[in-house]
């Protein structure tokens, strides 16, 4: 055995200066050394604590240096990174997901429970970007989901090309999210992103009966007013619009124009800085609709084919204020039919969501209004005729960071029992009558 | 006399400087290439620049926001004084502003104050942020409200 009482403190000393872990390191190495001198004397031997000392120095000038490179070679990193920066197209994707489960205590004519309880898929969403220079990057966001038949289905929701030019002058063409309203930009088929369960009734997508054209296929301009604090923004869109088509209201038309009519949308928005996280704004979306004139209609569906041009005016307002654990949504909107040979008809709509997040839970609230006239001749793109309103409480639980648990009540009042021709023509099925309607949905979203 | 005199004078001025270093130390200073045109903004721009609210300079050089990796404090102290949310709030708002189309990706997040000086003094129109006493020559620190690292008030602060 080594006896070491003496330069002990020369011992500690070399600990202390290569700090623990290296001292355990230093000490494995110096022990075959030591080993290796288990005849040495047992006492004291100057000579060979000189010899370990010189190989501790040895050891410390070995440790400098290959911190140096481990240094040179995080800088090399930082340059790779650096470089990466200019490096196009910079391609990201993200998913999302959600599944569902609903029961609903909606009757039938006879009084029995029209609803089965049930799951439902959600929609898989697949969404890229891909930036190609500095300012100009490709959106694209496809969904798969399953229709009323139980049959899989695969839309392209969204496909942009985006110029960013500057803060006042920003270009996107393709197929867009319109911005009527706050709702249908800041929340498009991801329903992880959506504090409630799903969007507002007078939100709803194309084929599901909402009032406004969530989507359409042309130019979309926006950016910055020189407004100072105010924080004055704009946005101008134009597209197709919507197809008036009996067989399909509202389909989106893709690929080409049944009219020669352009549907345009002009909204202004306000983000002052005295009050982070409020916007507020307002503006009109114009359409002139031409019934497909070969459209033939079923026995007892209404109007449209003997509906002439229609003149669709849309007046849309929000404020929202998200900020901290507030979030505040409100919007109304005033759609205006007015066909040849008819009256105009005015459909009023909004509603108004509060919810503040405590932790990783965020209980919500929120009011829907719609009162869509049954004397509309367009009422199709009004959803199901009828005043509905009614409140629905919700609570969201965010268990990770990529995936939230939600379950919701709603209690919906229908005014009137929606026409069965609607929902023939929507593909679904007949399921509230006059009076109160209420729904649970519990749903899992997700994004990967 | 006069020896004392200045012996004390060295002192204050070596303190002096002492605190303005341990003040730095405890400051985030907001770091721009050398050649940018920013050089005095105000907290609210400052916010909106590095929530890609603003995406250009006034000369229109294109902002490149850089963020440090999760679990830096210079991250922490940017997430708490400049966007006012947590890391996963952080998260979710440029995931959702990539999704809306407002932005093409999230800012990159560097390794540490070291590497982000390098991107920044390479990039033109690069926005990042280090400790106080990490800025060197290499990079621009901002004015915030008119204020640097080490003054008294300054908004930005690093534990």
């Amino acid at each position: 055995m080594i006896q070491l009482t003496k330069p002990s403190t020369q011992w500690e000393q070399s600990s202390t200066r290569l700090g623990g872990p290296l001292a355990a390191l230093v000490l494995a190495c110096a022990a075959p050394g030591a080993l290796a001198q288990s005849a040495a004397p047992a006492t004291y031997d100057p000579a060979f604590v000189q010899q370990m000392l010189k190989r501790l120095d040895a050891q410390d000038a070995e440790i400098k240096r290959l911190k140096s490179e481990l240094a040179r070679n995080g800088d090399a990193a930082g340059s790779a990174e650096s470089a990466k920066a200019e490096a196009f197209p910079r391609l990201s994707f993200h998913g999302f997901g959600n599944i569902d489960f609903t029961a609903r205590n909606a009757q039938d004519n006879t009084g029995k429970r029209s609803v089965k309880d049930t799951f439902t898929l959600g929609q898989l969403d697949f969404f890229l970007t891909s930036r190609i220079n500095e300012s100009m990057s490709i959106l694209s966001e496809v969904v798969m989901e399953a229709g009323s038949d139980n049959k899989m289905g695969i839309d392209l929701e969204r496909l942009l090309f985006q110029w960013r030019f500057n803060d006042y002058f920003n270009m996107d063409v393709g197929r867009y999210h319109t911005a009527v309203g706050y709702y249908n930009t800041a929340y498009h088929h991801g329903t992880w992103f959506q504090t409630a369960v799903g969007r507002p009734t007078m939100l709803d997508f194309e084929d599901g009966g909402g009032i406004i054209p969530a989507h359409n296929v042309g130019v979309h301009f926006h950016g910055d007013i020189p407004s100072g604090s105010v924080g004055l923004g704009y946005i101008l869109e134009v597209g197709n619009g919507r197809a008036y088509n009996e067989a399909d209201p509202g389909t989106v038309q893709n690929v080409g124009d049944v009219d020669k009519y352009k549907a345009v949308n002009l909204a202004f928005i306000a983000r002052p800085e005295a009050i982070p996280g409020l916007q507020v704004g307002a503006g009109v979306y114009h359409d002139t609709l031409l019934p497909i004139s070969n459209t033939t209609a079923a026995a007892g569906t209404p109007f449209l084919n003997a509906v002439g041009r229609t003149d669709e005016l849309m007046f849309h307002a929000h404020a929202v204020y998200k900020h901290g654990p507030w979030e505040y949504l409100s919007e109304g909107y005033l759609v205006r039919h007015k066909s040849a040979g008819d009256v105009a008809h005015l459909t009023p709509a909004g509603f108004a969501q509060l919810a503040y997040k405590i932790d990783s839970l965020t209980p919500y609230t929120r009011f829907s209004y719609v009162h869509a006239l049954n004397a509309d001749r367009a009422w199709p793109f009004v959803g199901a005729a009828g005043l509905h309103y009614g409140p629905g409480v919700g609570l969201r639980w965010d268990f990770s960071t990529l995936a939230a648990f939600k379950v919701q009540y709603d209690l919906i009042h229908n005014s009137l029992a929606p026409d069965a021709a609607f929902y023939t023509l929507n593909g679904g099925t007949l399921t509230t009558v006059k009076g109160w309607d209420s729904m649970f949905t519990a749903q899992i979203a997700f994004t990967f | 006399m006069h020896t004392r005199f200045l012996s004390l004078a060295v002192s204050l001025l070596v303190a002096g400087f002492s605190v303005q270093a341990a003040d730095k130390a405890q400051h985030l200073a907001i770091v721009v290439n050398k050649n940018s045109s920013l050089s005095d903004i105000t907290s609210a721009e400052l916010a909106k620049f590095f929530k890609a609210e603003k995406s250009k300079a006034p000369d229109g050089t294109k902002l490149v926001l850089v963020m440090q990796e999760a679990g830096r404090p210079e991250r922490e102290a940017a997430l708490q004084h400049v966007f006012k949310m947590s890391d996963g709030e952080f998260n979710k708002y440029f995931l959702q502003a990539t999704f809306t189309g407002a932005v093409a990706s999230a800012p990159r997040a560097l390794a540490n104050g070291r590497a982000v000086l390098r991107f920044v003094s390479e990039s033109p129109g690069a926005l990042g942020y280090v400790k106080g006493d990490e800025a060197d020559d290499s990079v621009k620190v901002l004015k915030i409200d008119g204020k640097v690292p080490g003054d008294a008030g300054y908004a930005l602060s690093c534990k």
